[in-house]
């Protein structure tokens, strides 16, 4: 599963605007967990979980920042597909590249924790 | 660093984050004699590496910890900057400008230290909730393998980096802004440099004008750190990965990338508030980044013995408001905030330039680095740069302005 499941989309609270029809698809593939486009949503719409990055669609006002922000290209705003249609599944660009985890089990050099 | 069965519902200090600023400031804490939680949200501190890892000399260094040689992989002693329309500034020093660490090594080290203290480590723990002051004390939630912990804290220490959420928890407008965040990247590349004791630098019209390429070598672990960064571009531009691939399909064609990190780099200066009532921020989540080079970890570890040592003062006279936090504010301030905003105005000068106009500034500083700062170098180089900022005088005028 690369993206977001556009069906747990949470009906929009009674608010003053029609919720645009859109949908933030995360790129699981090509995302780093860096964790920098959490800082820079106003609307606290993103999270990390451990080294999950989480999107909240609910929260999600189609500002664009976090899709500025992403150095690897993993987040965009697409046309949110009709009831009943998939919203597009992202390939990953260059998987291969993204060497995600990193070598988190490598071992320490001797001494270093001390 | 196996995490405790329980976590106690009461702490002097709780200190979100196990970077160098927050186990810093644990560590200093802990050693005053305070019970302090050191809660880091990811599986193990100090992976992934979030940062270029440079950082100031060994010696500035051992003024805030014992320095450990493991973590230290090259001490460089110079700086290329390879400027606008060809100007290849090479600075040679016959001293140690900075050290390249191994981060995640750094990171364990000091956590390690605040553990060896009598902090508590705990990891895999998410901070979700600070609540308001009640009877002197700040309630805190957390989240740990599913499972949530509330603990009661005299002081919350905000030190969770550049995504920082604890401070807009508590109503700190700590946000990164587009304007003034810089999204970086960066390749491990399994290779050698030919210049492995520079920094080496691209900067300027001709290859990113909004930020920089950097190359920054780790000789003990063989590798390159090659990285790009960049102000928060328009939507659709080229992502900081695709520039950080280009030049290294230059540079280095075949070589193997090991690794890809990135991360946000807060270069706005420090926050203009950024304590509260029993909380305070600190490192990257008080945007105390150097907002020229966007290095972090100094002023990190500058301002996380600030806040220890400020909370330490605020328990023994028995008050944290944020009048007396104020005081930390003041002391970063004077310690390296105020050298931040000078930076970041000449920042916004020398990004703000044209192509002709910037290669002049950069041929000026070359003048200057080439004479070793003698006086009659200084004296031509001065008198470029001020031509410079007479033809840009109203550029000039509203970036050094107040």
């Amino acid at each position: 599963m690369s993206q977001e499941a556009p069906a747990s989309v949470a009906p929009a609270p009674a608010k003053s605007y029609k919720r645009p029809a859109k949908v933030l698809l995360l790129d699981r593939e090509t995302c780093i967990s860096c964790a920098g486009c959490v800082g820079t949503c106003p609307d606290l719409a993103l999270d990390m979980f451990g080294l999950d990055l989480q999107v909240f669609q609910d929260k999600c006002t189609y500002c664009t920042i976090c899709v500025r922000f992403c150095p690897v290209g993993a987040l965009s705003i697409e046309k949110r597909a009709p009831a009943g249609e998939e919203n597009p599944v992202l390939t990953p660009r260059t998987p291969a590249d993204f060497h995600w985890p990193p070598a988190a089990s490598a071992p320490l050099r001797d001494g270093a924790l001390s | 660093m196996t995490p405790a069965a329980t976590i106690a519902p009461s702490w002097d200090v709780v200190v979100v984050g196990a970077g160098p600023s927050g186990s810093l400031c644990a560590r200093n804490l802990a050693r005053a004699g305070y019970s302090v939680l050191l809660c880091e949200k990811r599986p193990v501190v100090g992976v992934p590496v979030r940062c270029g890892e440079a950082t100031g000399p060994v010696k500035r260094l051992s003024d805030f910890m014992t320095v450990n040689e493991d973590y230290i992989e090259t001490r460089f002693t110079g700086v290329i900057l390879n400027g606008p329309g060809g100007v290849n500034i090479r600075y040679d020093a016959d001293r140690e400008l900075g050290v390249m660490l191994d981060r995640r090594l750094f990171d364990q080290n000091l956590a390690q230290q605040a553990v060896n203290e009598g902090a508590v480590l705990q990891t895999n723990a998410r901070v979700f909730e600070v609540g308001p002051v009640v009877d002197g004390t700040r309630t805190v939630r957390l989240e740990q393998n599913g499972v949530t912990h509330a603990v009661r804290a005299a002081m919350v220490v905000g030190a969770d980096g550049a995504e920082s959420l604890t401070g807009r928890l508590v109503g700190i407008k700590s946000r990164q802004l587009p304007p003034l965040t810089c999204t970086a990247i960066e390749l491990r590349v399994k290779t050698q440099d030919e210049n492995p004791n520079h920094l080496t630098f691209w900067q300027g019209h001709d290859s990113i004008n909004k930020g920089y390429v950097w190359v920054f070598p780790k000789v003990k672990s063989g590798v390159v750190n090659l990285g790009s960064g960049e102000l928060i571009p328009k939507l659709g531009s080229r992502t900081q990965y695709d520039i950080s691939m280009e030049f290294k399909n230059r540079l280095y064609p075949d070589a193997e990338i090991e690794e890809v990190h990135g991360g946000c780099v807060p270069v706005s200066g420090n926050l203009v508030e950024y304590t509260a009532d029993r909380f305070l921020l600190c490192g990257d989540a008080a945007h105390h980044t150097n907002p020229l080079t966007g290095g972090g970890i100094m002023a990190g570890i500058v301002g996380g013995e600030t806040a220890a040592a400020w909370i330490d003062k605020g328990f023994k006279a028995g008050d944290l408001s944020a009048t007396l936090l104020k005081g930390y504010e003041g002391e970063c301030w004077t310690r390296f905030g105020r050298n931040h905003a000078r930076e970041a105005r000449i920042r916004d000068f020398v990004l703000g330039l044209g192509a002709r106009d910037q290669t002049a500034f950069y041929r000026a500083f070359k003048t200057m680095v080439d004479g070793k700062f003698s006086l009659p170098s200084k004296l031509w180089g001065y008198s470029k740069l001020g031509v410079v900022a007479a033809r840009n005088f109203g550029h000039a005028k509203k970036v050094f302005r107040g």
